[in-house]
């Protein structure tokens, strides 16, 4: 008599069946070696008595014990394909520069309602976008979109944060004091001009690029050795250092 | 933790598959052997689920033949098995 049946998801199920299976088919590829007439699982079907629950959130099932009548009926078919045909068929996931929608730092409700649209990476999303669907309206503008798309940058930028390597001060054609900062990724997105203040006054970018910036100084940046600078490459990074002059 | 007396769902696959596919019959000459075969049983389970939500499969074929007024609930289970050809044709 089997112990107390507990409640498991149709996919952690189909897992443990897929293991099964893939274990299965080695140990007969194993035994074929000294066998010649082995035989290996080509289909699998099963066909289970279950009772569904719905908890509001997922659905669970449980197998029927003993005596139970009145269970319902759940067929799945495994069948065998190539590993062409699961490359193919099948979207490579945990791709280096694919980040979950997790990771982003979006509600659980937005990332409930993205599973369910199918969407479980920023990549899956731009797929969807790239087909022209508004992720908003199809949720039932339970998506904010504006907001979602405001978190995937954020955490993009996140993963490739900007880095100062060296400030120095220098002059131009025009004998006019500059600072030249050098870096790494400090544009990254062409519609987002850099932005810098120094002491507490706007100065002007003379020139920009993902590596390097020269903000041109005036008199009234130079009030003292020391110097507060801030810069800003888009709407989620600020870069804030004190620098001597 | 799966009931000792299932076995798991992998040894009861092998344990079905383990047949002898291959009939000679040396007065006539005649050598056959079974190149596809299907089985379809009921079978019991025992699905167990650990703490991080891993199903495992225990199962078993029926394996009494006494009729009773109360019966385990048999799932069933189809298996098309073919002859194990190697990926390099060997």
């Amino acid at each position: 008599m089997a112990n107390e049946n507990q409640y498991w998801n149709l996919e952690d199920f189909v897992d443990s069946l897929v293991v099964e299976l893939d274990k299965t088919r080695e140990t007969l590829a194993i035994k074929a070696i000294n066998k010649p007439l082995t035989y290996t699982v080509k289909d699998l079907a099963i066909d289970l008595n279950i009772f569904p629950t719905f908890d509001g959130d997922q659905i669970r099932f449980i197998t029927a014990q003993p005596g139970q009548e009145g269970a319902s009926k759940v067929n799945i078919q495994l069948g065998s394909i190539t590993d062409q045909q699961v490359r193919a068929t099948t979207k490579m996931s945990g791709l280096k520069n694919d980040t979950k929608i997790e990771e982003i730092g979006v509600d659980q409700k937005t990332q409930k309602k993205l599973r369910k649209l199918g969407v479980s990476s920023v990549d899956d999303l731009q797929q969807v976008e790239k087909k022209q669907v508004d992720i908003q309206r199809v949720s039932d503008n339970e998506i904010d979109y504006k907001t979602l798309a405001n978190q995937i940058q954020k955490s993009r930028r996140n993963q490739t944060p900007p880095k100062v390597k060296a400030v120095s001060l220098s002059v131009d054609d025009q004998q006019r004091p500059y600072l030249h900062v050098r870096g790494e990724n400090f544009t990254m997105d062409p519609r987002y001009p850099p932005v810098t203040v120094v002491n507490n006054n706007l100065a002007e970018v003379l020139d920009y690029s993902p590596d390097e910036l020269k903000i041109l100084l005036q008199k009234n940046h130079l009030t003292t050795n020391e110097a507060e600078l801030i810069m800003t490459f888009d709407p989620y990074t600020l870069v804030k250092m004190n620098i001597r002059i | 933790m799966t009931d000792e007396s299932f076995f798991s769902f992998r040894q009861m696959l092998e344990n079905l598959l383990s047949f002898q596919g291959e009939f000679t019959d040396e007065e006539n000459g005649v050598h056959s052997y079974i190149y596809e075969i299907e089985i379809g049983t009921p079978v019991e389970l025992d699905i167990s689920v650990d703490e991080n939500g891993k199903v495992t499969i225990g199962s078993v074929p029926p394996v009494y033949r006494v009729n009773t007024s109360f019966r385990p609930s048999y799932h069933s289970i189809t298996i098309k098995a073919e002859k194990y050809i190697p990926d390099n044709g060997e």
